[in-house]
């Protein structure tokens, strides 16, 4: 297990990752894990704080040379921000970036995320396997 | 059939509590001291802080709600009140939480989400309508803006004909726990600090009914805290805040008897129900030696707690989050709290339907009216284990409160990190423990049900919400006396930068039909605004 997940880990080394919290929920106890997470994965993270506006984390995403972003909104304003933070980033040429959302996300949500230009959604009760997963399977 | 030899599932595994003490496999006495157990309504208030318990107090269910306009909060307020919910306990958006206007740039998407949108008092004015604040006790988790939604509720209150020394209820008033988790400040820490002592100097002179402190460990446990650290860091704080409230020159016992806590919990209800008992023992000797009072009401540690957090609730297989919710109640009832909100089983995905609150309100009444929990005080009271459990969780919440730095170093251990990167640490590992199956989870991690999940039906959002909002407000600037508005905003700003209690000049403001964002940003000239520590 151990050697497994050191030779995952090596895959990801270097794999830049902005973790964000746009709007004003202020719940940051999963951003946190995830940036522990993906850091033990090997990734370089940047983790924003809390209350951050969309061009704000699109701008951050750009100058970090990011290869991912990861949202986390509890709030139930998921749709409307991950809207502005994927129209911010296509205005400054950011759409090679690969967005992530996580949090209280209703089924219904999915695939309007989805359709936004989401490339995973990780709703309550994902397992830190799922998300390393699919960081390997996306990035390693 | 051939006999095998049946295999245990004890060894090999390690038995810990939440906190982390090992735990025996069957505990005998003699467990410790009576003296430390005392009997109900005595100090140390171990048992309870009342001599009869839920006998002559049951405690009171306290279902948190508010969503969209001041009506839609209304009518659910109403609602759960006839169904015997013991207050209207208030959510507000995150807007309102931080002093926004529904129609400022920062409040876009959030307007009404998380809990109903105040703007001015004409939203009070509406949102308590046909609810007789004489008569039903009102709770508001609001700590930025504490002040204001204190003047909008004694504006309300006259409004109304009643009396402020009618008033029941709580303001949570609670700021530097904003700090360390849920993140709704706008001030830096010590204004927040002299915004915390107005309200409890206000409603200490004027509203002797009404609870100026809810203090919030919960947001402690949510963040992953364990008990000894949920209630140590909450007791450095809570001493912090006396220790400036008795600076302005109040004494303990004018304002000690109206605290109350606000603590979370898990399903590990043994253990929940020995850390209530450890936390109002250790409060109780705390307050008596540090401030040297023997009043009783000053010593009592007045609980509210949910039933339970909402983290430990699932999204996978929902309605099992019905039966957390009973152990949660059990907590609660076998810890002796005063009130209870409820978690509802579509946690995971949104704020509740009344259909979902209806079903958490009925699990309370149920444990209170069909068991007999309510029977006895203190059922769990003289248990090896529970005694042995409450020794140790207050010994480790007295070794959580010096590593906090105390009262005295508190704000500075908020300010460098220190506690929220123990918290960060804690809920890694908790989550690392779920993910590897070591704590199980049903449905989630372990017989999780084949194929799809039965969905709920889950509350819809108003569409439009912003805009109704928006516009409403709009309404309100041309309706209202414009010069009444700036003379009363100029009148809060001098009152603030002369240090006085803000209190008089925000009831007149709000009377004006200023606005919470008008308000705030006044203040924000002021006080300044907070900017949170970049975190690595």
């Amino acid at each position: 297990m151990q050697a497994k997940r050191s030779a995952a880990a090596a895959g990801l080394i270097g794999t830049r990752v902005l973790v964000a919290k746009p709007g004003l929920d202020g719940h940051d106890r999963g951003a946190k894990v995830i940036a522990r997470l993906l850091r033990d994965e090997g990734c370089e993270v940047i983790y924003t704080g809390i209350r951050q506006r969309p061009a704000m984390i699109a701008r951050a995403a750009i100058d970090e040379n990011v290869a991912a972003i990861g949202l986390s909104v509890l709030s139930g304003a998921h749709l409307s921000l991950t809207r502005a933070v994927m129209e911010a980033l296509a205005a400054e040429g950011g759409d090679d970036i690969k967005v992530v959302v996580g949090g209280t996300i209703p089924d219904a949500d999915i695939p309007r995320l989805r359709e936004l230009g989401v490339a995973a959604v990780f709703g309550v009760g994902s397992s830190l396997d799922d998300i390393s997963c699919w960081f390997r399977q996306n990035f390693a | 059939m051939s006999s095998t030899t049946r295999r245990s599932t004890e060894a090999g595994k390690t038995w810990l509590s939440e906190t982390g003490f090992p735990i025996e496999r069957v505990y005998s006495g003699p467990y410790g001291d009576d003296r430390l157990l005392g009997q109900p309504g005595q100090f140390p208030f171990t048992r309870h802080i009342y001599a009869a318990g839920y006998r002559d107090r049951p405690w009171a269910p306290s279902l948190y709600s508010g969503f969209g306009t001041p009506e839609d909060a209304n009518k659910r307020f109403r609602y759960l009140l006839a169904q015997g919910n013991g207050r209207a306990n208030v959510a507000t958006d995150l807007p309102t939480q931080i002093g926004l206007d529904s129609d400022e740039p920062e409040a876009a998407g959030e307007v009404g989400r998380v809990g109903v949108a105040i703007d001015s008092l004409a939203d009070f004015e509406t949102m308590f309508e046909g609810v007789p604040l004489d008569r039903t006790p009102v709770s508001f988790n609001v700590n930025a803006v504490a002040p204001i939604f204190l003047a909008m509720l004694v504006a309300t209150a006259r409004r109304q004909g009643v009396e402020l020394t009618q008033i029941t209820g709580t303001m949570a008033n609670d700021i530097l726990h904003e700090y360390v988790a849920r993140g709704t400040w706008r001030y830096p820490p010590q204004a927040s600090l002299q915004l915390m002592a107005h309200v409890v100097e206000y409603a200490t002179a004027e509203m002797p009914r009404f609870y100026p402190f809810n203090i919030r460990s919960i947001l402690l446990h949510e963040s992953g805290a364990h008990p000894g650290q949920e209630i140590g860091l909450t007791f450095a704080i809570a001493c912090r805040y006396i220790d400036e409230v008795l600076a302005r020159g109040l004494t303990i016992d004018e304002f000690a008897p109206r605290m109350s806590f606000f603590f979370g919990m898990g399903l590990h209800f043994l253990e929940e129900a020995a850390k209530f008992r450890a936390a109002r023992r250790l409060w109780a000797t705390l307050i008596r030696e540090r401030y040297q009072t023997e009043t009783p009401a000053s010593l009592k540690l007045r609980i509210t707690s949910v039933a339970p957090c909402g983290s430990h609730f699932t999204a996978a297989d929902p309605e099992l989050n019905l039966v957390r919710g009973t152990l949660g109640v059990l907590a609660g009832a076998l810890g002796g709290v005063q009130a209870m909100l409820g978690t509802t089983i579509d946690e995971a995905f949104e704020i509740p339907t009344e259909r979902t609150q209806e079903l958490a309100l009925r699990t309370q009444q149920i444990v209170a009216l069909e068991s007999d929990v309510c029977a006895t005080v203190d059922p769990l009271g003289g248990s090896y284990f529970i005694e042995s459990l409450t020794d140790a969780i207050e010994a480790s919440a007295r070794e959580e409160m010096e590593r906090v730095g105390d009262s005295a170093g508190v704000v500075e251990a908020i300010a460098a990190g220190r506690p929220q990167a123990d918290l960060a640490a804690r809920a890694y590992e908790l989550e690392k423990a779920l993910n590897s199956g070591e704590r199980p989870k049903v449905a989630q991690n372990v017989y999780v049900p084949e194929g799809g999940k039965p969905s709920l039906r889950l509350h819809e959002p108003e569409p439009g919400l912003s805009e109704q909002r928006a516009q409403a407000l709009a309404e309100l600037r041309t309706r209202r006396d414009a010069n009444a508005v700036a003379t009363s905003l100029q009148r809060v700003r001098d009152d603030a930068s002369a240090g006085a209690n803000l209190m008089p000049s925000l009831i007149e403001a709000v009377e004006a039909y200023t606005t919470l964002g008008e308000l705030s940003r006044v203040l924000d000239g002021v006080f300044g605004h907070y900017r949170q520590p970049v975190e690595q």
